[in-house]
C-alpha cells in the first residue's frame, strides 16, 4: 500500500500531462470541450481502402481500427505494444488487462456498427475511458462526446425560437394610448436581410456535425441511456470535473453558441 | 593495468610491509639467512627471464619471445607463492614455470606462435615429470634445458622434486594461493606517466627540452625490470616503485639533479619513496656481488626437498573464500 | 563438487560451461556454479581454460550492481568450478516468453541496469566482447546483471590486435564483420542497441546467417553507410562492397510503438563509424531516461512463469463483457 502511494501521484501526473497534450483528441465525456481544438477530430475520419467493408467483423475490427493511417489511433497505445512485441499466442483482450496506459477495446458490436472505445487503463481493474469511435461500413469516426452532443441539440432548438422573436420585433410598436400592438406591414429589405442570415447559419449549423450524426446519434444515445443508468454517470461526472480546469466558463465561450447572442460586431470577429 | 589500483585486489591483499614479508617466509627462514634468501630472489627472477626470453629460442618457438608485461607478472605471481607457502611446499622450478604459463593466459599474450609457446612452457615445467611423454619435440626440449641450466648456473634440475606434480595441478595450486588476484599492476606505466611529467615539467620552467630523453626511458625501464628482483612490488605502490625507479636510473646515470626541482613538487610519501629507493640500491649491491655460478650451487643444494610434494586441493578449498 | 556446495540441479549447458544450481550449505544460500568443459585434448594441453581465467582475473577485481559477483573458486585437478551468485533467469528467456508483454518502463528499466553496468566495465577499460540477451541475467528482485566474461579483456593499450572473432554474430558490429583489429567500446554498444531492439521486437533484429548476409541485414534496416558517414570504411581489411536495398523502411516503422526519443537513443547505438557512436555514459544522458514513463522499480520487472494477478480472473467468470464491466470499476 505505502508502495502504490508514490505511484497514484505518477499517474495523475502523467493524467495532467496527457490532458494538456492531446485534449484536441480526448475529451472527458461530460466536461466542456476545448471547442476550437475538438472540431478537427469530430470532423476527421479514417478508412482503409484496402480492407472491404464488409469484411469486418467483431473478431477483427480491432485489426482494422489499429492501422498506423488511423488519425485516431495513437502509436504508442497498448495496442501497438503489442503488435510490434509480435504477441500472437495470447488473446489481445488479455493482454491489455495486465497493462497500464492508453488501450483501444471493442467496446459494443452490431454489424454493421462497432464501437471502439479509448481508455486509459489504470490498472487490472480499473479504466477510465477517454473517447468513442464508431466504425460503420469501414469508416471510422469519433463519437460525439454528451456536451458538444446537448449544445448542438440546443442550439438546433433556441435558433428557430430566436429567429422567431427577431422576426416578431420588428412588428411590434408601442403607443402611450394603445400600448403594445402588432403592425404588419411589408418590409422587403429587412426581410431579405434576415433570410440571408438564415441561410449562414444553417451552413454553419451544418457543418457543426455530419449527417450521420445528426441522423443517427439518437440512437446511440438511447443506447447510452440503456446503458448507462444515471446514478452511475454522475459518479464519473464528479471524477471529471476534477480533472477539468474550468467548467463553467467554456459554454459560454464555445464559438458555436457565441454569434446568435452577440452583437453584429462580435460576430464578425467569430467569422 | 586500467583498473583503480586502491581498489584492486593488489592494493588490498597485497601490499604488506617489512616485518610481515619475513614473518611469512619464516618457514624458508629456517634454512636460508634473509641475505640468502634475498639472492635467490635475484636467481628466480633471473630464471624466470630466462625461460621466457632463452627458452623461446629453442627449435619449436623460433623468434617468439614473451613481452617484459608476462614476465613480470610471473615473477610477481612467483613472489606471492612463497609468501604463503615454503619452498618445502612445492617445487620452485615447477612454480616458476607454471607462473609463466599462468602469466602469458593472464597477460593475454595472443600472437601467432603463442600456441606453440604455451605448449613449451607446460614442457618446461614437465622436464620436472618423469612420467611426461617423450615426443621428439619434447625431448629437443629437455636437451635444451639441460644444456642451457649447467652452462648458466652450474645446475641441475631435481626432476624427482615434483613427482606427483602434473601442470594442471600446479597451476591450479597458484590460482588458488594467489587467491585469484590475477591482475597485477606494474610500475611500467605509471613510470612512464611519470617520466612524460617531469619532461613537460622540465620543458616549462626552464624552456629548454630534457637531454637524451630516449636514452632516460631506457634505463628507468631497466631499472623497473630489475625491480622485480627485490621485494618492492609487495611492499609498495606502482607510482611509488615507478617514481623510485627514475629517481634510481636518473642517479646511474649521473644526472639525479636533474629531478630534484620536480620531486618536490611531486605529492607522495617522501619517506615510502625512500624506503623504495633504498631497497633498490640494497638489490643492486647484492646483485653486483652476487657470484651466480658459484653461489646458487651452494643455494640449490639447501633448497629443501618438497616433503608435500602437493597440497591436496581439498585442503585448499577450504582455506579461502573471496 | 566441493563439500561445501550441494548440488541441486543443471541449469543450463554453454560452450564452454556447464551450469549448475547448488546450495551453499554454509550459508544456506542457493548459488550457481559453473563448471568451465575440458574441451578437447589439444585444448586441455593449456592447463585452465582462458575463458576461466579471464572470468576469474576481471571478476576479482570488479564489483558492480550490475555485474555477476565470482563468490568462490574451487579448483580440482582437471576441472575448475566458479560459484556465482544465483540468478532466476536470463534476457533471453524474458524475450522469448509470450505470457510476458515488456511495457515501456520495463525496458527503460533494462536499457538502464545494462547501460550502468557496462558503463562501469567500460570506465575500467574492459571490453565485455560477447554482449547478447543470453548473457544478461535477471533475479527475481528484478536486478539485471552482466555475465560471461569469457571472452572480455583490457583495452586501450595502443598497438595491441585483437582478434575480430568475437561477439555472437547477430550482435556484431560491422567493424567487426569488416574484419577490423582494433576497437574499443563501440562494439559492445552496437550490441546494446541490439539487445533494445530485441526487447521491443521480442525477436532478433539483425539475424544473419553468414557475415556477409549480417552485413545485408543491417544495411537493410540502417541503410548503407556511406564515405561521409564513415570515412576509414574502406581501409578495413575485409571491406566488401555490399548494394543495399533500395529504400529502408526507417526504424520509426520498425519500431512502430516505440517513442522518438528511444529510436533516437538506438540511432545513436547503431552510427556507423565506431568514433561517432555513442558511449554508455553518454547513453545514459539522452533525453530518453529523463522522459516519462519512467524506469518501473526493479520488482516490477516480469520473470518467465510468474503467474498473473488472480482478481484478473475473477472478472471473467461473472459473465459480463470484462472490458465493460471494468469501466464502472
Amino acid at each position: 500500500m505505502v508502495k502504490n502511494q508514490p505511484k497514484y501521484i505518477k499517474k495523475k501526473k502523467e493524467r495532467c500531462f496527457q490532458f494538456e497534450n492531446y485534449s484536441g483528441k480526448m475529451m472527458p465525456r461530460m466536461g466542456p470541450p476545448s471547442s476550437s481544438k475538438q472540431e478537427p477530430t469530430m470532423f476527421m475520419s479514417f478508412r482503409n481502402p484496402q480492407w472491404p467493408a464488409n469484411f469486418i467483423n467483431r473478431d477483427n475490427v480491432l485489426d482494422y481500427f489499429c492501422n498506423q493511417g488511423n488519425v485516431f489511433y495513437e502509436m504508442n497505445s497498448c495496442n501497438q505494444q503489442i503488435k510490434m512485441q509480435n504477441i500472437t499466442n495470447r488473446s489481445v483482450d488479455e493482454c491489455l488487462r495486465n497493462m497500464q496506459g492508453i488501450q483501444y477495446v471493442l467496446w459494443y458490436s452490431q454489424p454493421p456498427l462497432y464501437i471502439v472505445c479509448k481508455q486509459r487503463r489504470n490498472n487490472a481493474t480499473n479504466v477510465s475511458p477517454i473517447a468513442y469511435y464508431y466504425v460503420i461500413n469501414g469508416s471510422v469516426h469519433q463519437a460525439p462526446d454528451m456536451h458538444t452532443l446537448v449544445q448542438s441539440r440546443l442550439l438546433g432548438a433556441l435558433e428557430p425560437l430566436r429567429n422567431a422573436f427577431g422576426e416578431v420585433t420588428n412588428y411590434s410598436r408601442y403607443n402611450t394610448a394603445k400600448g403594445y400592438y402588432w403592425e404588419f406591414k411589408n418590409k422587403p429589405s429587412m426581410k431579405k436581410k434576415e433570410e440571408e442570415k438564415k441561410e449562414e447559419d444553417e451552413r454553419k449549423l451544418e457543418e457543426r456535425s455530419t449527417n450521420f450524426q445528426k441522423t443517427r446519434t439518437l440512437m446511440l444515445l438511447n443506447q447510452l441511456f440503456t446503458e448507462m443508468p444515471a446514478d452511475e454517470a454522475l459518479e464519473k461526472i464528479d471524477v471529471e470535473e476534477e480533472e477539468d480546469p474550468k467548467p463553467e466558463e467554456a459554454p459560454s465561450t464555445t464559438s458555436a453558441g457565441e454569434p446568435k447572442f452577440a452583437e453584429p460586431a462580435a460576430r464578425a470577429t467569430t467569422k | 593495468m586500467a583498473l583503480d589500483f586502491w581498489k584492486s585486489s593488489h592494493a588490498q591483499q597485497w601490499i604488506f610491509d617489512k616485518t610481515e614479508i619475513w614473518k611469512q617466509r619464516a618457514e624458508d627462514m629456517k634454512t636460508y639467512s634473509e641475505e640468502e634468501y634475498s639472492r635467490l630472489n635475484i636467481f628466480w627472477a633471473n630464471f624466470i627471464t630466462a625461460v621466457a626470453t632463452e627458452c623461446a629460442h629453442s627449435q619449436a618457438n623460433v623468434g617468439c619471445k614473451l613481452r617484459q608485461q608476462v614476465i613480470a607478472t610471473a615473477i610477481v605471481y612467483f613472489k606471492r607463492f612463497y609468501l604463503r607457502q615454503s619452498f618445502r611446499d612445492m617445487c620452485p622450478f615447477l612454480v616458476a614455470s607454471t607462473a609463466l604459463f599462468l602469466a602469458c593466459k593472464v597477460e593475454e599474450h595472443t600472437t601467432l606462435s603463442v600456441s606453440s609457446f604455451l605448449k613449451n612452457t607446460a614442457l618446461v615445467s614437465r622436464i620436472t615429470m618423469p612420467h611426461s611423454n617423450h615426443t621428439p619435440d619434447r625431448i629437443n626440449n629437455l636437451n635444451y634445458i639441460k644444456e642451457f641450466l649447467p652452462k648458466r648456473w652450474g645446475v641441475a634440475f631435481e626432476t624427482n622434486s615434483a613427482k606427483n606434480g602434473v601442470l594442471y595441478d600446479s597451476e591450479f595450486i597458484l590460482v588458488e594461493i594467489l587467491d585469484c588476484c590475477l591482475v597485477v599492476h606494474h610500475a611500467t606505466r605509471p613510470m612512464f606517466e611519470l617520466l612524460e611529467d617531469w619532461k613537460q615539467h622540465t620543458l616549462t620552467s626552464t624552456n629548454t627540452p630534457v637531454k637524451d630523453f630516449d636514452q632516460i626511458e631506457i634505463q628507468c625501464q631497466k631499472v623497473v625490470n630489475d625491480t622485480l628482483r627485490c621485494d618492492v612490488g609487495l611492499m609498495f605502490a606502482p607510482h611509488c616503485i615507478g617514481l623510485a625507479s627514475i629517481s634510481v636510473g636518473m642517479e646511474l646515470m649521473g644526472r639525479g639533479e636533474e629531478l630534484e626541482d620536480w620531486l618536490v613538487e611531486v605529492d607522495t610519501d617522501m619517506d615510502k619513496l625512500a624506503d623504495c629507493i633504498n631497497q633498490i640500491y640494497t638489490m643492486y649491491q647484492l646483485w653486483r656481488s652476487f657470484d651466480e655460478k658459484e653461489e646458487v650451487k651452494k643455494l640449490m643444494a639447501k633448497l629443501p626437498k618438497p616433503n608435500t610434494p602437493i597440497p591436496p586441493p581439498q585442503q585448499q578449498q577450504s582455506s579461502y573464500h573471496m | 563438487m566441493s563439500k561445501r556446495y550441494e548440488t541441486i540441479r543443471h541449469l543450463g549447458e554453454g560452450q564452454f560451461a556447464n551450469v549448475y544450481m547448488a546450495k551453499d550449505l554454509e550459508t544456506g544460500e542457493v548459488v550457481a556454479i559453473k563448471k568451465i568443459k575440458l574441451g578437447s585434448r589439444e585444448e586441455a594441453k593449456d592447463g585452465i581454460n582462458r575463458t576461466a581465467i579471464r572470468e576469474i582475473k576481471l571478476l576479482k577485481e570488479i564489483h558492480h550492481d550490475n555485474i555477476i559477483t565470482l563468490r568462490d573458486v574451487i579448483g580440482h585437478r582437471t576441472s575448475i568450478q566458479l560459484v556465482f551468485d544465483f540468478m532466476d533467469t536470463d534476457l533471453e528467456h524474458v524475450v522469448k516468453d509470450q505470457s510476458i508483454i515488456l511495457s515501456p518502463s520495463h525496458i527503460k528499466n533494462i536499457t538502464m541496469q545494462m547501460l550502468l553496468g557496462m558503463e562501469f566495465l567500460h570506465t575500467h577499460w574492459i571490453l565485455h566482447r560477447d554482449l547478447k540477451p543470453n548473457n544478461l541475467l535477471l533475479n527475481n528482485m528484478g536486478r539485471v546483471k552482466v555475465t560471461d566474461f569469457g571472452l572480455a579483456r583490457f583495452f586501450g593499450s595502443p598497438n595491441r590486435n585483437y582478434t575480430h572473432q568475437v561477439v555472437t554474430r547477430w550482435y556484431r558490429a560491422p567493424e567487426l564483420l569488416f574484419g577490423a583489429r582494433s576497437y574499443g567500446v563501440g562494439i559492445d554498444i552496437w550490441s546494446i542497441g541490439c539487445i533494445i531492439a530485441e526487447l521491443l521486437l521480442r525477436n532478433p533484429i539483425f539475424p544473419g546467417d553468414s557475415d556477409i548476409d549480417q552485413l545485408v541485414k543491417i544495411f537493410n534496416v540502417l541503410g548503407c553507410p556511406t564515405d561521409e558517414s564513415w570515412p576509414t570504411m574502406k581501409t578495413m581489411n575485409s571491406y566488401v562492397n555490399i548494394k543495399p536495398q533500395n529504400e529502408t523502411p526507417g526504424l520509426n516503422f520498425i519500431f512502430s510503438a516505440a517513442p522518438q526519443d528511444l529510436i533516437d537513443l538506438m540511432t545513436g547505438m547503431w552510427v556507423f563509424d565506431p568514433v561517432k557512436r555513442l558511449t554508455c555514459t553518454q547513453s545514459l544522458q539522452m533525453e530518453y531516461f529523463r522522459a516519462q514513463p519512467y524506469c518501473c522499480l526493479d520488482e516490477e520487472l516480469p520473470l518467465p512463469n510468474k503467474k498473473p494477478a488472480k482478481r484478473t480472473r475473477r472478472l471473467e467468470e461473472d459473465g459480463s463483457h470484462p472490458a465493460r464491466r471494468l469501466i464502472f470499476d
